[in-house]
């Protein structure tokens, strides 16, 4: 891979962020509403609110706001909650552990039994166990995580008792107990993703075994594990990773549901909290965070095709 | 009981009310849901355990273990919202935040059995005989956390503290001065006499912070109080964490060594971490989850249904300065229409009490108002007289977006659709809601309030003199100006003569029920719920050896006098 198709790529970034950061800037102070209402209460008067609207610059223009806010965040300084007074890239730093770990287990989880059942399946396509895990899967993907995480709690936490309901252990605290508090809400996010990685993958898997040189490769002899795992896997993850790439989006957003629902402290409650608190300053800083995360994630993506297939590498030295 | 001793408070639960019956809406289907699946559970041969629930209505008793007290062990509870910081000049104490607070700190009085203020953290508070002054001596040889001692300055410090804030300061206008006595007493100077002082000392105006958490910038994060329990850890919207004070002023106290609290939004979630053992005690005001609770045997549940002392209400705030609702007719008519419990049967799961006025059945200022009953003919009657003189009847009915609300809003709409009022339905945004409100951008709006633990608490809300023209910021939202309702709130906060005081707020409930400024629907139901292992909540002694309150002040209870049975 070349530095320079990197750097192009790299800059091809800026312009999505611009975006990401002036349309998340203009689209909550548009919202109706006024944060001195949110901060001080119905009974502060007019003087109060006006000392508080100078206090957090927002007597000043849009645009001169977002300017200043884009110069400060460029330095790390993501700006002070609104209500808690506590630096948002401070919050971030608390938070985004959590929901990290919750993104990694949930997707470590769906890999883990997707990539070994689609392998299973497309040996043996429309076999009994084929059958079973994509309608089995197709299930899963119907129920809405929200939905899917109550009954997880009501049957492991309250009928069963093998989970907590909610509440987070951090790692570096138990680890087991780490495990146990993420257990359920990366199963509730993870289900989802697990039904489309095991379609995708044993959809391509069962093409690129029809293809010409998987039956060369039998007729050399190769032992059939051999050929699914050297020859025909790699070359048909590639769907399998874009959508793991697309899919952290959906994914960030299933965190908002997952994360108030069990309770977590991690980026995706942050966020929904202080929507509800009219926090802008903390709600710019993780929709600004969970862009760059997208935007990274998929960028990444983009390099790991180049892995994936030589071809695209070629392709993109050659150009 | 209800538990804010002060404006800011009454406001804050006026607007916090909201947001949580939108997940009660969510809750209702999703236990359903959850129910449906204990069927399927059950049928493929999973049932067995966990069918625990009893099959009779009259709900949990709250019996504390026998023998005495127990000292030792960790509690954790669940709460229904994040607090925004521990400074009580600084930052919004809903229930959390007051639950939070008496954790670190100590109220300078509280509520005892008998429904009187006691002096608590203050060794006494004495009135001058005309009640323009007010003497508050604070207990000798208590520190603070830092080994600071508590006195004059620091009580000083604090009480002016609240004069100077925005969030605070209104419900306080009346005092005119705070003077330091001697090292232990300071003396409040007030505008006016002011008989029922001490009631804001119950709560968020009467806890004393150390000095130094009220100067540093970061006090509001790392607070330092006189508290049975020692700050030790907040992580925002994950926990935060006290431990026992061992050199607390009360002997004994607290019987836990740690407590910990966790905010859990979601009341479902709440809920299911109670049964899963979670969790050891949470608060709701969901009536789907009180209900559920008041049956389920491994749960101790303490609601304030039916003790006495005030409770907030539900009801509908009409503008009264704006048409057609500045006509007495309209609102009196909109009364008529309104079915109260098929209200709360449809939405509250029957559990809320059909008011009549800003107090409740259990309170002494309840009275027989005089409220119009649910009559739609009569309401159709009046409607047609007023469309006669003044063309059809029509306004803007607004609640905010919240499903709980919508429904109670939709039910309600379609009442008044049946006596002929049309209404249109408009969802506004919490902040924007409330703005509205104050500047008298409405016709009707879905609210939550008066709750104060003294009346005079909600003088500010309903006093002539805080009624503003539309347009103009006015704390009387509703805009009625009733001469004889400042008569009584005056008479309440003057009269030092208890039954007098009566006399005044049923004369104001009876006026309300005159003018029609709210139409009512119920009052509002506190619980807290535990493990049948936690004890002492409503079962506990003042410092003087009198017993304290036997029920909940809104939700609220002294963390320093709970313990677990071993």
């Amino acid at each position: 891979m070349s530095a320079r198709f990197l750097g192009k790529r790299l800059l091809q970034l800026l312009p999505v962020l611009f975006a990401v950061s002036a349309l998340s800037f203009l689209l909550l102070n548009l919202l109706p509403g006024d944060p001195t209402i949110a901060i001080l209460g119905p009974s502060a008067t007019e003087e109060n609110r006006a000392v508080l609207r100078e206090e957090l610059g927002l007597d000043d223009p849009l645009p001169v706001r977002y300017v200043n806010w884009v110069a400060d965040s460029a330095t790390g300084d993501l700006g002070r909650s609104y209500v808690s007074n506590q630096p948002t890239l401070e919050a971030i730093k608390q938070r985004l552990p959590v929901t990290l770990e919750l993104l990694l287990l949930s997707q470590l989880l769906a890999l883990v039994i997707a990539v070994p059942l689609a392998i299973l399946a497309a040996t043996k396509p429309n076999g009994v166990l084929d059958r079973v895990s994509t309608s089995t899967a197709f299930g899963f993907l119907a129920i809405p995580n929200f939905m899917l995480g109550v009954l997880l709690i009501y049957l492991f936490a309250v009928r069963f008792r093998i989970f907590p309901a909610t509440g987070y252990t951090p790692f570096s605290e138990n680890p087991a107990e780490n495990l146990r508090s993420l257990a359920l809400p990366a199963i509730t996010l993870g289900v989802a993703e697990l039904a489309v990685y095991l379609r995708l993958l044993r959809t391509d898997l069962i093409a690129t075994l029809q293809e010409d040189y998987i039956a060369m490769a039998q007729a050399k002899g190769l032992p059939k594990a051999y050929i699914l795992l050297r020859h025909a896997l790699r070359p048909s993850t590639f769907s399998l990773v874009t959508v793991a790439g697309l899919n952290l989006g959906r994914l960030i957003g299933g965190t908002f549901v997952v994360e108030y629902l069990f309770a977590l402290p991690g980026i995706g409650a942050l966020t929904v909290e202080s929507i509800f608190r009219r926090d802008y300053i903390v709600v710019q800083g993780t929709v600004l965070l969970v862009a760059v995360g997208y935007v990274l994630a998929n960028f990444l993506v983009d390099l790991l095709y180049g892995i994936l297939d030589p071809r695209v590498r070629h392709a993109r030295v050659a150009a | 009981m209800i538990e804010h001793a002060s404006a800011a408070n009454a406001a804050k639960q006026a607007n916090a009310a909201n947001p949580p019956p939108s997940r009660r809406g969510q809750r209702r289907r999703l236990l359903a849901l959850a129910a449906g699946l204990a069927l399927v559970a059950a049928a493929c041969g999973g049932g067995g355990g966990g069918g625990d629930k009893g099959s009779g209505d009259g709900g949990a008793t709250a019996k504390d273990a026998d023998g005495p007290p127990q000292s030792g062990g960790k509690v954790i509870m669940a709460t229904e919202a994040e607090v925004d910081g521990f400074d009580p000049t600084k930052n919004r104490f809903d229930i959390t935040g007051l639950t939070y607070a008496e954790t670190v700190y100590d109220p300078l009085a509280t509520y005892g059995k008998d429904r009187k203020i006691h002096p608590y953290l203050a060794e006494s508070i004495t009135n001058s005989p005309d009640y323009t002054t007010w003497t508050i001596k604070v207990r000798s040889g208590v520190q603070f956390h830092d080994g600071e001692p508590l006195n004059a300055d620091a009580v000083k410090m604090n009480l002016d503290g609240h004069r100077k804030s925005p969030l605070t300061s209104p419900a306080i206008a009346a005092i005119e001065s705070v003077d330091k006595v001697d090292d232990m007493t300071v003396a409040v100077k007030m505008k006016e006499p002011w008989v029922a002082f001490p009631a804001y000392l119950t709560g968020q105006i009467g806890y004393v912070a150390s000095p130094k958490t009220l100067s540093d910038p970061n006090g509001s994060r790392n607070p330092i109080g006189t508290g049975p329990f020692k700050f030790k850890e907040w992580v925002p919207g994950n926990h935060f964490t006290a431990v026992k004070n061992p050199n607390y002023w009360q002997k004994g106290l607290p019987y836990l060594d740690e407590v910990e609290y966790r905010p859990i939004v979601e009341v479902t979630s709440r809920a299911s971490s109670l049964s899963a053992g979670t969790i050891d005690m949470m608060h709701t005001t969901d009536p789907d989850t009180i209900v559920a609770f008041r049956k389920d045997k491994k749960i101790k549940l303490i609601d304030d249904s039916k003790s006495a002392g005030e409770h907030e209400e539900a009801f509908f705030m009409l503008n009264t300065a704006k048409p057609p609702l500045d006509d007495v007719r309209v609102r009196k008519a909109l009364a008529l229409a309104t079915d109260r419990q098929k209200v709360i049967n449809t939405v509250y799961a029957g559990i809320l009490t059909p008011a009549n006025g800003p107090f409740d059945k259990n309170s002494p200022y309840y009275a027989d108002t005089g409220y119009p009953e649910f009559n739609l003919d009569e309401a159709k009657k009046l409607v047609a007289e007023v469309e006669k003189e003044k063309g059809p009847i029509a306004f803007e009915l607004g609640t905010t977006n919240s499903a709980k609300n919508l429904q109670t809003t939709q039910l309600v709409q379609s009442m008044w659709k049946d006596a002929g009022v049309e209404t249109t339905l408009k969802q506004v945004e919490q902040s924007q809601f409330i703005l509205n409100a104050l500047v008298g951008n409405f016709g009707a709006y879905l609210w939550r309030q008066f709750g104060a633990p003294d009346p005079d608490g909600d003088y500010v809300w309903w006093h002539s003199t805080t009624a503003n023209p539309l347009g103009q910021l006015s704390l009387n939202f509703a805009r009625n100006k009733d001469p004889e309702v400042d008569a009584a709130l005056a008479d309440g906060r003057h009269n030092p003569d208890p039954e007098a005081r009566k006399q005044a707020y049923q004369r104001v409930a009876k006026q309300f029920a005159q003018d029609v400024p709210y139409v009512w629907i119920g009052t509002t139901v506190w619980s807290v719920s535990s493990k049948p292992k936690v004890n002492g909540v409503t079962t506990w002694k003042l410092p003087d050896g009198s017993d304290g309150l036997d029920t909940l002040l809104a939700g609220r209870f002294l963390m320093s006098h709970v313990w677990v049975s071993k």
